[in-house]
């Protein structure tokens, strides 16, 4: 069973003003992602390629289809910032989460139990995983492109998601080896961690390294939606 | 069938039938910059689909305005329809020369078969994705970094390209 399954999702938005259109952001879209895969998807602006990470992470329903993450359909069980399910990987920041990069990594888990030392904790793992601790103790406001990046990620990362949705990775990382760096640690994710990840790439450069590149144009997903028969997928020790 | 050119020249007979020189020239409008169109080629690939059966000679009549002499033609046999269509619809093999071989049977589709064009830009977008999933995430020296570059920005042309050609067929 994939862990991530889209069955023949569709999603309309309807457009504003008096003639009420219909605007089809994903058409038809099939796709599948195994634990532990790196699938990267190609598109151009408005080709639907945000509104494909939206549905998949069940930020937004679908309005035909339906989503599921290990066998349960999202409309049923929301799976977005729980425990070992989905994490949306944002470089947005609100400032009345935090003044600093650890309060803004560690705000997911103090929702539940943990209290606000336990929340630092596993936030500052988190900053050690992709590579950020020097920038802990910073405003979020102070980083540069690079930094924020990872520091999104590391705040993706505190729930222990097994799926990674990141749109555009690479985006405003204009020297190379910033953009490697990025993509780099999204594989060693996958790789080393098996955290499967979605991701979108406005750039056939970002697609080196994938388990698996698509693309979507006018909502439609081209390319092999689902993993490949009879990969060898090396097995992992567990973590832990 | 193996030649591309005998399957280029095969797709000119079935668009329309006709004679030697005729063909050739349109096989030179048609296949310029992708293959050969010397004439010798155009009439040797004649004569091999002639003996495999795939084409076959007819008069041409008067009103071609060819002179008074009956002129040779060509047109395809049934046998012939079956290897063009069969030959589009072959599988395309990831590598270097994917783009060459989904030009030719791209520029050999009918311009009312959607379908089959759909599919050369399928496999066509499946051997740029394999090529730019597998190449090198660090360069090493400059020159390295430069055929990189060269190539990444080939496959965002080539990838751009194909949405674009899609989005042609859509309408």
């Amino acid at each position: 069973m994939s862990l991530l399954l889209l069955d023949r999702v569709s999603k309309r938005f309807r457009r504003g003003g008096r003639s009420g259109r219909e605007q089809v952001a994903l058409r038809d879209v099939q796709l599948q992602v195994d634990a532990g895969e790196l699938v990267a998807v190609w598109g151009r602006r408005r080709s639907g390629r945000t509104t494909l990470l939206q549905v998949a992470a069940g930020v937004e329903r679908p309005s035909d289809g339906a989503v599921r993450f290990g066998g349960v359909d999202l409309a049923r069980r929301p799976m977005l910032g729980r425990p070992g399910g989905i994490a949306y990987a944002s470089t947005h920041f609100a400032p009345v989460i935090g003044e600093t990069v650890l309060e803004q990594v560690g705000a997911p888990v103090l929702g539940s139990d943990a209290s606000t030392a336990s929340a630092q904790v596993v936030a500052f793992e988190a900053l050690r995983r992709v590579h950020a601790v020097d920038c802990a103790e910073h405003g979020v406001e102070t980083l540069d492109h690079d930094e924020l990046l990872r520091v999104a990620i590391a705040r993706a990362l505190v729930t222990d998601p097994r799926l990674l949705v990141v749109d555009e990775p690479t985006q405003g990382l204009r020297l190379a080896r910033g953009r490697d760096r990025a993509l780099e640690l999204l594989r060693s994710l996958a790789e080393r961690d098996g955290v499967a990840i979605l991701m979108t790439v406005a750039e056939a450069a970002d697609l080196a390294g994938a388990d698996r590149a698509l693309t979507i144009d006018q909502g439609e997903l081209h390319g092999l939606t689902e993993p490949a028969m009879g990969q060898v997928v090396e097995l992992r020790q567990s973590r832990g | 069938m193996r030649s591309a050119v005998n399957a280029g020249v095969l797709s000119l007979v079935i668009e329309q039938p006709s004679y030697g020189g005729e063909i050739g020239r349109r096989f030179e409008e048609r296949y310029d910059g992708l293959l050969s169109s010397r004439p010798q080629h155009v009439y040797k690939a004649l004569d091999e689909l002639r003996a495999q059966g795939l084409v076959e000679p007819f008069e041409l009549d008067d009103d071609a305005g060819l002179g008074q002499q009956p002129v040779r033609g060509y047109r395809a046999t049934a046998a012939g329809a079956r290897a063009y269509r069969r030959w589009l619809r072959s599988p395309i093999q990831v590598g270097s020369r994917a783009r060459y071989e989904v030009m030719i049977r791209l520029a050999s589709t009918r311009p009312d078969d959607c379908q089959t064009a759909a599919f050369l830009l399928d496999a066509y977008e499946h051997a740029v994705l394999a090529l730019a999933r597998n190449l090198p995430v660090r360069s090493g020296n400059v020159i390295d970094r430069l055929i990189d570059e060269e190539r990444r920005t080939l496959a965002d042309a080539q990838l751009r390209w194909i949405a674009r050609a899609r989005a042609e067929l859509r309408t």
